[in-house]
Parts: structure tokens; sequence; C-alpha cells
């Protein structure tokens, strides 16, 4: 499966994040483990990639984040949805199902 | 939001500010570990590990760096939102506060409209004419060329010249671009439509060169339309053009008819022309020389010039003084002490308004200064009643910067409030002036443009500031414990009286200074006033006459045509007496001509005495009103072939003959040649020619029918309004000469008007600003005293339930008044001494320290202080002192 662009990468890899984290408080590294058992390191293929999207989306306001201890006892940095975060996922993931369906639709009749 | 935002910004960025770098970092180190560690327990080796692990970051640096700049980027917004936030906050607050004291903030918009809208209004005007730049092309290389004497410091300026001398500076000076003569022109156009009167002027061709006028359709004038026998032919405005002629572009080569002749159109003139009085009308004509009238004396002609951009002021003057000293030599008699003004259009624009326009400023900004103390008063006494809030707030943890703040912002937006006012006065005032101002603001195109709202704006800002600190400051540094304490009212009213007394001081101390100028001013007015010019000017109609010497050929056909138009003038109906003149006392002529005395001799012509010369018909003196003195007045018989007689006046007869009289003196030349030897006949009244203000030296008078010249004014006075015979007198010289084109129509009450109009709008505006001035420190003076009295008014109560009487309640609140003012007055008065002495310039016959004015507007002060603080002893007096004491 060939990589897909950069930009198509940016967003998805946002609303990956997003979907993360509306199961509940994580750190980085556990954003990252998510994301790459869910979808076999397609989408993750640099795990760093992972911190400026946090960060992105820190900026934005729909996630924010807190320093706290691991489950190892370690001190990491945890970031969790805000309200706004919560909505702009539902947002996004209404359009991923219509540009999805959408799409399938294009390549299934083709 | 935090209850308290003031304090959560300095937090978070002791704690995150300078840690972003390490915060990514650990977050970053944090991963690395993690899956290292991972990676280590699936079996790798532990430094394998850390290497899989970073292969499976990626690169480290470059998302290390990413992370860094969103969250400084981050941190950024965030500051912004708080400060945004805050002032939203502050602002609300403010609104709310001034909303929650009407009666207070009302007073303090009327304050600072007031004061900004003085200042915004003087400043349209000075920004118009001293700061914009003039609307032609190149404005800077233009001036004004004039003849004055150098007998009379005066008129230094000078107004006009005659063709004959123009044509020899315009042959001999190198330093110009070009350089026109103008004389308005006043044509009747008819055919076409409705007659109309057209205002218009009559220019020498270069004109369009000098204002830089590139003719739309056709062409300009040529520079042989100026010669001896052209015909007149006219270039239309792109205005006139459009109204009268539909903008027909076939209108070039058609003939328009102007006073009952045609006239050939020759070109238009584009939409964007623009040039100063008299140039600014609907066409234009070729004013052609006329050689049988070289008449070096009949200076009636205003010159513009552009001067070379590559030649300093001082050459052009240089030149200018070479070329009036060679016409001097060449034409002795007629150019005698003739100096040629050389006068930058922005200057003759402004005229004498520079140094007043800026005093004006200064006095309006002294208005907004009062407003300002007035303010800061009352925002200190209420910041005392409101200690108690800030105090509490302090208490709750909101740190002093912040207090500040909140109170500086309601004085901003107090002054945005009074700007936003002020402005709007401004802009009515401005229009105001601009419609009733002298000549200079009325064709200035004073208006409230982008300069006008920036400075308004700018002011306001600074206003805000200005009288907003002072009690800021010190609201924010009351003692917190004094404040919460119970009944600790009043115990900051030392420092705070005092302050409050310096501030009324100043404003009285600035209301005395504006007062002392406007009542010189005035003074200087009334004098003016009470001068007499020599002259009755009411009822004096004046118009200009210039016949061609094709169809007045002889000195007999221009005396018949003069005594004939004065005898149909008379016989109009209201028509007390009518004239001819050569030049009219007030209106900018001049006809300064040197003369001997007989028996006496000179060694050079500079030693020969000069006068202004008038040639008059004889019933001039009847129609200006000027008084006989001795001897007899000019008679028809005064005439071509009689004996040669003169009439003088009285400061001519002392000058050459102190102690006798001039009757049966005889003088040489000054009524044509050397030869011509007259007598003098009679002796006149002092005629003030160049102004209400100045002595104009010796005056004489030549026959006009001894010597008809073919340029003349008319003069006619009636008993009813001059302007409305205007009409009928233009009709009995169109019965007389359908070709004759009038100039200048205007009457003599005008031309004195307007040599005063200048400074009547001076002291009036003054007046009206230290009128402000006054009301707004008795205000102040009210406010300070009222407000001492209602904290004191247990005292008083004390006081009076000890024994005091009324009597003693009123006398102490007086004295605290009486004592400010005496002390106002006292800084006032060195103030205005200092100061007064910039307007020098504009008095008339009252010095900078008039004794009277310096007593007299101290007492009125004093009056009007003892009125302000009368009011609040009487209500001190009135305490009721069980009332008083058991209030608290």
């Amino acid at each position: 499966m060939p990589a897909p662009t950069m930009e198509l990468l940016k967003g998805t890899l946002d609303v990956l994040v997003l979907k993360t984290l509306s199961w509940g408080p994580m750190h980085g590294y556990a954003v990252a483990n998510w994301i790459r058992q869910r979808t076999e390191s397609v989408l993750l293929v640099e795990e760093g990639a992972l911190y400026p999207a946090l960060h992105r989306l820190e900026r934005r306001g729909w996630i924010e984040s807190e320093w706290g201890v691991s489950e190892n006892n370690r001190k990491a940095k945890f970031y969790q949805l805000t309200t706004r975060g919560r909505a702009q996922l539902r947002a996004e993931v209404t359009s991923w199902a219509r540009y999805a369906h959408a799409v399938s639709q294009v390549l299934q009749t083709g | 939001m935090s209850l308290i935002p003031g304090l959560k910004r300095p937090f978070r960025r002791v704690v995150h500010g300078p840690t972003i770098a390490e915060d990514v970092d650990a977050e970053i180190a944090f991963h690395l570990e993690m899956r290292a560690e991972q990676l280590a327990a699936a079996g790798l080796a532990p430094a394998v590990a850390r290497a899989e692990a970073l292969k499976q970051f990626g690169n480290l640096d470059a998302f290390t760096n990413d992370c860094r700049v969103i969250s400084r980027q981050r941190e950024r917004d965030m500051r912004r939102f708080d400060l945004m936030d805050a002032l939203r906050q502050d602002l609300r607050y403010a609104a709310r506060q001034l909303r929650r004291s009407p009666g207070f903030t009302a007073v303090a918009i009327l304050l600072l409209a007031l004061g900004i809208g003085a200042t915004s209004a003087i400043f349209s005007v000075v920004s118009a004419l001293l700061l914009r730049p003039l609307p032609y092309a190149h404005p800077e290389q233009l001036a004004m060329l004039a003849e004055y004497s150098a007998r009379d410091e005066s008129a230094k300026d000078g107004m006009t010249t005659s063709y004959a001398n123009f044509l020899d500076w315009h042959a001999q000076a190198t330093s110009f671009e070009g350089m026109a003569v103008v004389q308005e022109w006043s044509p009747s156009l008819s055919g076409n439509g409705e007659p109309e009167r057209i205002k218009a002027a009559l220019v020498y061709p270069e004109m369009f060169r000098v204002f830089d006028a590139r003719p739309m359709l056709g062409r300009g004038f040529l520079p042989e339309e100026a010669a001896e026998g052209s015909e007149i032919r006219v270039v239309l405005s792109h205005g006139f053009w459009q109204r009268r002629f539909g903008g027909d572009r076939a209108i070039v080569g058609k003939t328009i008819i102007l006073n009952a002749r045609a006239r050939t159109v020759v070109g238009v003139l584009p939409a964007g022309f623009r040039a100063p009085p008299p140039l600014d009308g609907d066409l234009w004509g070729n004013l052609p020389f006329d050689p049988s009238d070289d008449c070096r004396t009949c200076r009636h002609l205003r010159v513009f010039a552009r001067v070379k951009p590559t030649v300093p002021p001082a050459r052009v003057r240089a030149e200018l003084g070479a070329i009036a000293a060679r016409l001097e030599a060449a034409y002795p008699k007629e150019n005698a002490f003739t100096r040629i003004a050389f006068v930058p259009l922005r200057e003759r624009v402004v005229g004498r308004l520079r140094e007043p326009l800026w005093l004006l400023l200064g006095a309006a900004s002294l208005v907004l200064l009062i407003a300002c103390a007035n303010l800061s008063n009352l925002l200190i006494a209420r910041g005392v009643a409101r200690a108690r809030e800030f105090a509490i707030r302090t208490a709750l943890g909101a740190n002093r910067a912040r207090a500040v703040r909140q109170l500086l912002t309601e004085s901003v937006l107090l002054a945005a409030v009074g700007g936003a006012a002020g402005l709007a006065l401004a802009l009515l005032t401005t229009r105001w002036l601009a419609a009733v101002g002298p000549q200079a603001v009325r064709a200035g195109e004073v208006g409230v443009d982008w300069r006008v709202i920036a400075f308004s704006a700018a002011l306001t800002l600074v206003t805000g500031l200005a009288f907003g600190m002072v009690p800021a400051l010190k609201a924010a540094t009351t003692d917190v414990h004094e404040f919460l304490k119970e009944g600790a009212r009043g115990s900051t009213s030392g420092g705070g009286a005092r302050l409050r007394g310096a501030l009324v001081v100043s404003q009285l101390a600035i209301a005395l200074t504006l007062l002392v100028g406007a009542s010189l001013l005035i003074k200087s007015f009334a004098r003016l006033q009470r001068v007499d010019p020599g002259l009755r000017p009411a009822g004096v109609l004046t118009l200009t006459i210039s016949l061609p010497s094709a169809s007045y050929p002889t000195p007999e056909s221009r005396s018949a045509f003069f005594t004939r138009l004065i005898e149909r003038a008379e016989a109009l109906p209201g028509v007390r007496s009518a004239a001819a003149t050569t030049n009219i006392p007030l209106s900018g002529n001049m006809d300064r001509v040197g003369f001997g005395v007989e028996g006496q001799t000179y060694t050079s012509d500079a030693d020969m005495p000069t006068a202004e010369r008038y040639i008059v018909t004889p019933g001039y003196f009847a129609t200006l009103g000027i008084a006989l003195k001795s001897g007899r007045l000019l008679t028809p018989d005064d005439r071509v072939g009689r004996a040669h007689v003169m009439v003088v006046d009285d400061a001519l007869e002392r000058q050459l003959w102190p102690g006798e009289s001039a009757v049966g003196k005889r003088i040489r030349g000054a009524a044509g040649g050397d030869s011509i030897v007259s007598t003098v006949v009679g002796v006149v009244g002092h005629v003030r020619h160049y102004g209400l203000e100045v002595e104009s030296g010796g005056q004489l008078y030549v026959p006009f029918l001894a010597r008809p010249s073919s340029y003349s004014n008319v003069l006619v006075r009636t008993a009813g309004d001059p302007l409305a015979l205007a009409s009928a007198v233009r009709r009995e010289v169109r019965a007389l000469d359908p070709n004759l084109p009038i100039f200048d129509v205007t009457s003599m009450e005008q031309f004195l008007d307007a040599s005063v109009a200048g400074r009547r709008f001076i002291m009036g505006l003054l007046g009206a600003f230290a009128g402000v001035a006054i009301v707004m420190a008795a205000v102040g003076l009210y406010g300070v005293v009222a407000y001492a009295v209602s904290q004191r008014t247990r005292e008083i109560g004390l006081r009076m339930a000890l024994g005091a009487q009324r009597s003693d309640v009123t006398r102490m609140v007086v004295r605290e008044g009486v004592v400010l003012t005496a002390v106002g007055v006292a800084v006032g008065l060195a103030a205005a001494t200092a100061s007064t002495r910039l307007m020098a310039s504009l008095l008339y016959g009252v010095s900078a320290t008039d004794p009277l004015v310096m007593a007299g507007v101290p007492a009125l002060l004093f009056a009007v202080a003892l009125l302000a603080t009368w009011l609040p002893a009487r209500r001190a007096a009135r305490v009721d002192p069980m009332v008083a004491l058991r209030s608290e």
C-alpha cells in the first residue's frame, strides 16, 4: 500500500489523535501505541510526527495537557480532550464518514 | 475566566514560559525511554533498543523543533487573548461605572467636548492654512510679486503693480519660469440661455504656465495676445464649459457673448485646474497691453509668478531688488522708492494670520488643559469615594498596576466619548469658521479632514491619560488597611486637598492668562474702532473701469466719459454723489510719487519728499466724506488748460511746512512732468490708506479733469445699501459704452471690513476661549470648595455646636476659596506678563501690560471666584449641628 500524501496524513493523524483521546487522558507514548496497533503502523510511519500533532491540537484548544505520573511511576505529560475537542471530533467523524462513503461509492461503481 | 485575571498571567509565565524547550524535551525523552524499554523487553540489547526507538521516532530534531515552535505560538496566543480579555473586561467595567454616575459623566463629556472641540477646530484652520500644501501644482514655487514704497514700512508686502512695470520685470528677470499679471473681471454673459454675470479674470498669457495648466481642448493664450490691440479671447473652466455649454467638444473656435461683444473661445482647461482668487472663476481672457496707457503708476494689477525650482528665494529677491533699482533710475518720478516684494504664495494666502493662528491653537490647548485639570479634580474626588472599592479589590489580590489600568481605562473611555463629541463640535465650528472667518480662512478650504481626525484622536488619547494618571495613581496607592477600617473616610484629605488645590490654582492661572490676552485684544479692537479712518465708508459703492486707448485716445475723451458717467450716476435715485479716482484708500492700491517743493533744491531724487497720490474728480471728497481743513476743494474748473492746482492732506502740510499753512505753496512734479508746478489750494484731513492701524504719510490730490486717466475707480455714495446700486450703475456704464469691462465691484465698507476682519476673528475666538476658561475654572473652584465642605460637615457641625456663628463658618469656607484664588491670580499674572509679549504684534494702542487690564481681569476673576465659593459656603453655614454630628 503506497503511503498517502503528507497533507492527507496530517489531517488524518489529527482525527486519529482526537479519536484516541476520546477514550480518556493518555500520554503521547500511549497514543502512539494505540494508533500503531489500530492502523498496523500505516498512518504513523514516524512516531515523532505524533508530537507536533499533539501540540498543534493543543494550540487549537481541542486538547489540553497536564504533567502527571505514568503507570510505571514516571513523570509523563497527559493529554485530554476539551469540550471543543470533543465537538471537533464529532464533526470530523461525520465528515469522514460522508467522505469515505462518497469515495467508496465512486470506486465501487467504477 | 478567573476572578482576578491579572493574577493568572504572571503565574503561568513563571511556570511555563522559560521551560517550553525543557517541557518538549522531557515529553519526547519519556517516549523514547518507554519505546526502548519495550523493545528491550522484546529481547533487543539495550543499545540496539535505544537506536531502534530513535529510528522509529524519525527525525528527532525536526519534530522537537516543531513542537517548540507550536508551543511558543500557543503561549503568545494565550497572552494576547488574556490581554484582550482583560481590556474587554476593563472597558465593560468602566462603562458600567460611568453609567452609574450620569451627572459626573455628563459634566466630564461636556468639559472634554469643549476642550477637544475647540482645539480640533483651530487645528483644522492651522492644518488647512499652515500645514497642508496649497492645492496647486508645485505650490512651493508659486509667489506673488508686488510693489511697495521703501518709505512706507507698514505695507511692505505690497499688493499690486502697473502693466508697464510688470513688462519690465518680465523682460529682465531670469529667476522665473513664468510671471503673469491678473485683473479681476466680471463680464455679463448673454445669448445661449439666461444672461448671467460671471466671475472671470483677464490675464497675461503666461498665467497658464505659472499655474501649470494644460488645456484639455484648444490652447492657452499665445505670447502675442498680450500685445497692443489684441482681441480678447477666452479660455473656459471645465465646470463652466459643462454647465453652460453642456461639455460641447466643438466649443473651440465658437464665440460667446460677453458684455454684448462676441469673444472667441480658444480653449478649455481640465477639471483639476485650481488657482487662487481671482483666478478661480469661470473663464479667463487675455489682457492686452495698452501702450497709450503707459501708466506706470496705475498700480492695480496683481502678479503671480513661478520661480525656477533651483533658484533660492534670496537670489530671487536680489534680482528683483536690482530690477527695482534700475526702474527707479529710469523712471524716477513714477517709481520713486518703489521696491518689489517677493511673497511666496503660502505667505500671501495666510498673510498676517500665521502667528495668531498658532497663538489661538495655544489658547485652545490651554482651554483643554483647564478641562483636564478640572476632570482630574473630579476624578480624585471620585477616587476617594471609591477608595474602599479599590482597597477591597487589592485585598482580594488585584495588583496596583491592574487598578491603575482599570482607572486609566475609565478615563480614556471618558476621553473617547468626549473626543467624539468634541470632533462633532469641531465639525460644526469649523464649518462656521470657514464661513465667517477672514478672507484667508474662507478661501483656505478649511475643513475636517483625516489630519484633523488623527489629531483629535491623538489628542483624545493623550487627554485621557493626562487627566486620568494622577487620580489613578492616587487612588491605587491609598493604604489598603486604612480603608478597610471602619470610619476612616476622609483620611487622605490632607494630601488630596493639596493636590486638588494645586489643580484649581493652575486652572485659575490659565484662565487668567487667557482672559488677559482676550482683554488686550478686545481693548485693541475697541481702540481701533475709534480710529478715524479720515473718511466715511458707509454707503459707498466702488468699481473699476479701464478705457481702451483705441476708443478713448485723447484726454478730453476720457475726461468726457467719466464726467458723463458721474452725472448719470448722480442722477440715479438714492445717489448723493459720485466721483472718479485712480487710487482707493484701504483697497490695496498704491500710487506713491516723489516731487519737489518749489524753492527747495535736492541733491538727489532720494532726498525728495513722497506722497500717496490720488487723481480725483471734484466730487471725491464729498463722496468719501473727507473733511476740508483749510482753503478750498477741487472744482470742475480745475481741468486741462487751467492753472495747475492740487489739494494736500494735513499730514503732508505738517511734514513739509510745519507750523505754516500749505495753501498757496507750490509743488513741482507729482501732477505730471517735472516742469509742472502746482499750487496748493486746499488742505483736507488725512486718510488711513493702508488700514486703520497705520498713518500713511502725506497724501496729495491732483484734479482728474486736468490729468484724465484711462484707468479709474468710480465711487458712488448712496443713502442705502451700496451693492444694491451696482446693477443700476452698470447699466449707466453700458449705456455710455456697451463694450467696457467693469472690474472689482465692491463697497468701501467691505474694504474697511476686510482690513479688520482678521483682527476681529482672532479677538472673537480668543474671547470665546477665555469665556469658556473662566466658567470652567469657576466650576472647578466651586467643585473643590463644595467637596471640602461636604467632607467637613462633621467638623462644621462640631464648631457650630461649640458656638461658632453662621457667619464664622461662611468666612472660614470663603477664606479657603480666596486663598486658592489669590495664589491662582498671582501665578496667572506672572504667566500673563510673560506670555502677552508673544502677542505684542497683535495689539493696537494698548501695552502688553496694560494696567487697566492687569488690574481689571484679576478683579473679575476674584468676583467670579467669590461667587463660586460663596455658594458652597452658604450651604456649609446651613449645616444643622445635630444632624451633622449624628450622621457619622
